[in-house]
């Protein structure tokens, strides 16, 4: 009789701990309400794209119950905070475009979990957390293939914030470019333990040589894998409108082919005319509904795209309005950056610290010979106050010979290599490149843009 | 009753459904499964509950023959040919030993004794009167060999 009473015992403590999964039963059944009476939409054959999005929307917008349902969620808030840097994902998230992951696993201290994606027809936004009574500070080496293990093509995998406190939610963002979303994939997410790495000094690097980076494989504590599978609700979610309007700006004629609209951005796609002198490398712009409602561009992750073999990036990111029912869209451009045509390679003679011409407003200040190369040395004007990248990632040597540049740094001077004196600007910046085991003579720099277009009054192009 | 209100009453009895089907079923996935089950069913079916004030108890039977259906997909006894002997009772784990109980027994002793529920509570999830709990629970007990309190706490 006793054993039995200690069974009774155990096994009510053994129900005392409950998988975390039951905490979101009335979400997920939420969910899946929602998606048996959304069937009810899809049931027909042949809807279009335009079709799906008015079901979905109006769907949404007649269960406000579940709306407050989210709110009361702690963990969905803390989802809110995670993308308040991003209104799109922030409209997403007040709208409950979320599918619920909630996939846990325990590895050498350290639990990962997966609780969250929102995902459409080109993106995925993984949001998830890392817990460990044993390592201070994690960082996460992802991967993704297919379910099935095979590679996946065409996509870009961006890594959220550096730093995240244990237990708060990450993100990871996947960008499938011209493929669509698959209908799940397999997520790898490799730990490394960072709390040495923050702790100890930076090594000091004598000023005659320059620094050699070598790469070293973090210290991987522990390896997850996670197989996430992707409700076709959202999957589906993606309109293409076709615009073909033509614009000029300085000199250069540029043609607006369409727009993209999903709920986690807007890609707008350019052409440009052939006879353009210059390439279209950067843009400024917002987009603005009926209602003067505005949609900045993407100040995190991916802001624009180009096509392999052309400086021209002729994709550019802006936030969604796919949840702000916007009958009218108006594309308002306020400045682009350009690479001439005749300056894709700067010549620099760095014996005579001159070049043949330089992108606007840069100044070749110094070229020093150190034992395993030269450090280059210019400035720039600063644009609204930041700095940027003058230079692309290669330099080429006299006979055409491509070379790598490994990093850059920026600062607000520089150390006079023959006064020693420290010069500083009013509104420039300093940019220094190590051109590793450079010999000297002439070297091809390609400069990331080569003038800046500002307009006082935006080009405006009606997108629908 | 609208869905906010099922939303919050489904939440405060959640872990009471999964201790249910978890006794019924055997594993953490599958008494999340049927619990999940049972509360999508629930939802879609709340224009039909009569009496709201008897939510808890509905879903409650609702989450029973979830179980009972995912136990005959399996191809278990619900009730075995010939009741279990006594002295095998005493030879099992407790937590089988509940499971080959006769489902009129189990149903009482799950919801009594691990569940939480009241005599009361219990013959309205079963839809059977309350002296019926009292023998099927007194029953139950003394094949299991526990000595439990027969009284609502």
């Amino acid at each position: 009789m006793m054993d039995r009473q200690m069974e009774y015992k155990a096994l009510l403590a053994e129900l005392e701990t409950p998988p975390p999964e039951l905490a979101y039963t009335v979400q997920r059944t939420q969910a899946r309400v929602k998606k048996h009476r959304f069937s009810r939409c899809f049931g027909f054959s042949a809807g279009t794209l335009a079709t799906a999005f008015l079901c979905f929307v109006l769907l949404v917008n007649l269960m406000p119950t579940f709306a407050l349902a989210c709110s009361r969620v702690p963990v969905l808030r803390d989802l809110a905070e995670a993308v308040s840097w991003s209104s799109s994902l922030r409209a997403a998230v007040e709208h409950e475009y979320v599918q619920t992951i909630a996939q846990e696993q325990t590895k050498n201290g350290v639990t990962a979990r997966v609780e969250y994606v929102i995902v459409d027809q080109k993106q995925l936004n993984i949001f998830y957390t890392l817990r460990s009574q044993t390592y201070d500070h994690l960082e996460v080496y992802p991967y993704i293939c297919a379910l099935d293990g095979t590679a996946l093509e065409g996509y870009s995998l961006g890594n959220g914030e550096f730093g995240i406190p244990n237990g708060e939610l990450r993100s990871i963002t996947a960008d499938f470019m011209n493929s669509d979303m698959p209908d799940g994939l397999r997520l790898t997410l490799k730990v490394a333990d960072f709390s040495r790495s923050v702790s100890e000094p930076a090594e000091v690097y004598p000023n005659d040589r320059l620094e050699v980076i070598e790469h070293e494989d973090p210290a991987f504590v522990a390896e997850f894998t996670f197989d996430l599978r992707f409700d076709a609700r959202f999957t589906t979610q993606g309109q293409s409108i076709p615009v073909g309007e033509a614009f000029t700006m300085d000199g250069q004629t540029l043609i607006l082919r369409d727009a993209e609209i999903y709920p986690t951005h807007i890609r707008l796609n350019f052409d440009g005319d052939e006879t353009n002198t210059a390439w279209l490398v950067a843009l400024d712009f917002y987009l603005e509904n009926e209602r003067g409602q505005r949609f900045d561009t993407v100040s995190n992750g991916i802001s624009a795209t180009g096509s392999v073999g052309s400086p021209m990036m002729d994709s550019y990111r802006c936030e969604s309005d796919f949840f702000a029912n916007s009958q009218h869209l108006t594309l308002h451009i306020t400045g682009a950056r350009w690479l001439d045509k005749d300056l894709e390679r700067v010549k620099l003679d760095l014996d005579t610290v001159t070049a043949d011409a330089m992108p606007e407003g840069v100044i070749f200040h110094q070229a020093e010979r150190k034992e395993n190369g030269y450090l280059l040395t210019f400035s720039a004007p600063k644009r609204e106050g930041f700095s940027y990248s003058i230079w692309d990632s290669s330099w080429w040597g006299e006979a055409g010979e491509k070379h790598d540049i490994p990093y850059g740094s920026t600062s607000i001077g520089y150390e006079d290599a023959e006064t020693g004196k420290y010069v500083t600007f009013e509104d420039r910046f300093v940019q220094q490149i190590p051109l590793l085991d450079c010999e000297g003579g002439t070297v091809y720099l390609q400069p990331n843009f080569s003038r800046v277009t500002v307009s006082d009054t935006p080009v405006s192009v009606t997108v629908r | 009753m609208d869905q906010q209100e099922f939303a919050q009453r489904a939440e405060a009895i959640r872990e009471r459904l999964y201790r249910t089907a978890y006794l019924y079923l055997g594993s953490q996935a599958d008494a999340l499964e049927a619990v999940d089950e049972a509360v999508y069913q629930g939802l879609l079916a709340l224009k039909k509950l009569r009496q709201p004030a008897y939510l808890e108890t509905w879903l409650t039977r609702i989450l029973i023959n979830q179980c009972k259906k995912e136990l005959r997909r399996r191809n278990w006894q619900e009730t075995p040919a010939e009741e279990t002997s006594a002295e095998l009772y005493d030879a099992l784990p407790l937590k089988e030993a509940i499971r080959r109980l006769p489902e009129d027994l189990r149903s009482v002793i799950i919801l009594r004794y691990f569940a939480g529920y009241t005599q009361r509570e219990t013959a309205r999830s079963l839809d059977i009167p309350q002296g019926t709990v009292v023998t099927r629970q007194r029953r139950a007990l003394a094949l299991l060999r526990l000595d439990l309190e027969e009284e609502d706490g």
